[in-house]
């Protein structure tokens, strides 16, 4: 209120003052509002009679400029975020690519049948690369798109599923799983986001495993409660070193030299966390393994808070 | 088409280099191709060459994005070490990238003479060649 009668004074005075004042006040009620105060003097055949003084509540204009500010800062993220991303796919989309010109113009030259097989082997996995980086991107572009849908997930049945896929990976098969799905308490949660980041945790616990460790293993364990879930993916591999967790979630950072992604994957997870009012965290130490913890609200609890 | 003794590829894409290393093989341009898959990886060797006293590649083939350590990232600890040994090499870039600012970067660094899109080609090799001449 102090401001308020200062610029009434300004403005009586004829002191340099803005045309209006507006501030931020409490209702009776204890609910906020936006008010615009306007002094004006009031002559009566050129004497000054006294003031006047206006007041309008500006509360929806207020909200809608505050609306406006957010919706221009999350514009001004994806503008940035697309000029990296167009960036960084004409790399990532024309590697394989241009592997796949090269291998072809390889081919040409040749007609030995046992070299022939090798290059079509390596177009094989250019093309497969070039097709994952592809998927990856819809993924991402999916998840910022579509509404999150909630329904009840079953965790163990989720878990068994990724792990009858991943199995088949060349990778996987000197890796030990094990995996500890609490049962009892219904989760409820956006089912194909959750299946997004198992399938990236998982996934990169079996791409990156160390391969002088006679015993690589995975472990896998799900925590239910009211309040909600807990992921947690613990990997004996490669490791991460304590300098770069932050920027392994950055976009298109990879990590290992012996990375064969497209530096996507943990860039989505976090999006995805970010979306779903969860949280990831990482402890890991280079050489000895990586833990990423994933806490998601269970959602079933939370409307019947309400 | 002129040779050298000694070409070094360090690019961290494997069949990327399998392409290039045949390419150089079949343009018979160099009697020795050493390849890397990263800029940490050459850079140890090169300076163990220094400290065997091996010859060093008089051109170096090299990638740009490539994970942990780019391609500048290379530059920028290769010109570290002693200039009598550096002045002589030559460095191509070797990049599926179109972006112009980065060939102007590239250029910024002494040893840099030729910026080439992937996938390197005979003709390409031999422009490379009589650059190096």
């Amino acid at each position: 209120m102090q401001r308020v009668r200062q610029y009434h004074d300004d403005r009586i005075a004829g002191l340099p003052a803005p045309e209006f004042y507006e501030y931020e006040g409490l209702r009776k009620d204890g609910s906020r509002l936006w008010l615009q105060v306007r002094v004006s003097k009031v002559y009566e055949h050129g004497v000054l009679k006294g003031t006047q003084t206006a007041l309008r509540d500006i509360t929806e204009r207020k909200q809608a400029e505050d609306l406006l500010a957010c919706q221009n800062a999350e514009l001004k993220k994806i503008n940035s975020e697309l000029d990296r991303f167009v960036y960084s796919t004409s790399h990532d989309l024309r590697a394989p690519l241009l592997s796949l010109i090269g291998l072809i113009d390889l081919c040409k030259g040749t007609d030995d049948r046992l070299e022939l097989d090798s290059f079509i082997h390596m177009m094989e996995k250019s093309a497969f690369r070039l097709d994952n980086t592809i998927k990856e991107i819809l993924e991402y572009s999916r998840n910022s798109r579509m509404e999150l849908y909630y329904e009840e997930v079953d965790i163990s049945n989720m878990v068994a599923g990724l792990l009858e896929d991943i199995i088949h990976h060349d990778k996987a098969q000197r890796v030990r799983f094990t995996k500890n799905i609490a049962t009892g308490i219904p989760f409820v949660t956006d089912r194909l986001r959750l299946a997004t980041i198992m399938n990236n945790l998982v996934g990169n616990a079996v791409k990156y495993q160390r391969v002088d460790e006679p015993n690589p293993r995975v472990d896998i364990t799900f925590s239910v409660d009211e309040k909600g879930g807990t992921l947690t993916v613990t990997d004996n591999g490669e490791g991460i070193s304590a300098n770069v967790h932050e920027k392994v979630f950055e976009m298109f950072y990879r990590n290992s030299q012996n990375s064969v992604g497209s530096g996507l994957g943990l860039y989505l997870c976090k999006e995805i966390v970010h979306k779903m009012d969860g949280e990831i965290k990482l402890t890991s130490e280079s050489g000895k393994g990586s833990t990423f913890i994933v806490k998601l609200p269970n959602m079933d609890f939370r409307k019947s808070d309400k | 088409m002129g040779s050298v003794a000694k070409i070094m590829l360090i690019d961290d894409d494997d069949i990327s280099n399998f392409i290039t290393e045949r390419k150089l093989r079949n343009s018979g341009v160099a009697d020795k191709i050493v390849v890397y898959n990263s800029g940490s990886n050459a850079l140890k060797e090169l300076g163990d060459n220094l400290t065997a006293g091996d010859p060093w590649p008089e051109i170096i083939l090299l990638d740009i994005r490539m994970p942990v350590m780019d391609g500048f990232g290379f530059l920028e600890e290769f010109i570290l070490f002693p200039l009598e040994h550096t002045e002589k090499v030559k460095i191509a870039m070797l990049t599926s990238s179109l972006e112009k600012e980065e060939v102007k970067r590239s250029y910024l660094y002494k040893n840099v003479i030729d910026f080439i899109n992937k996938p390197i080609s005979e003709d390409k090799i031999r422009a490379l060649l009589e650059k190096n001449l």
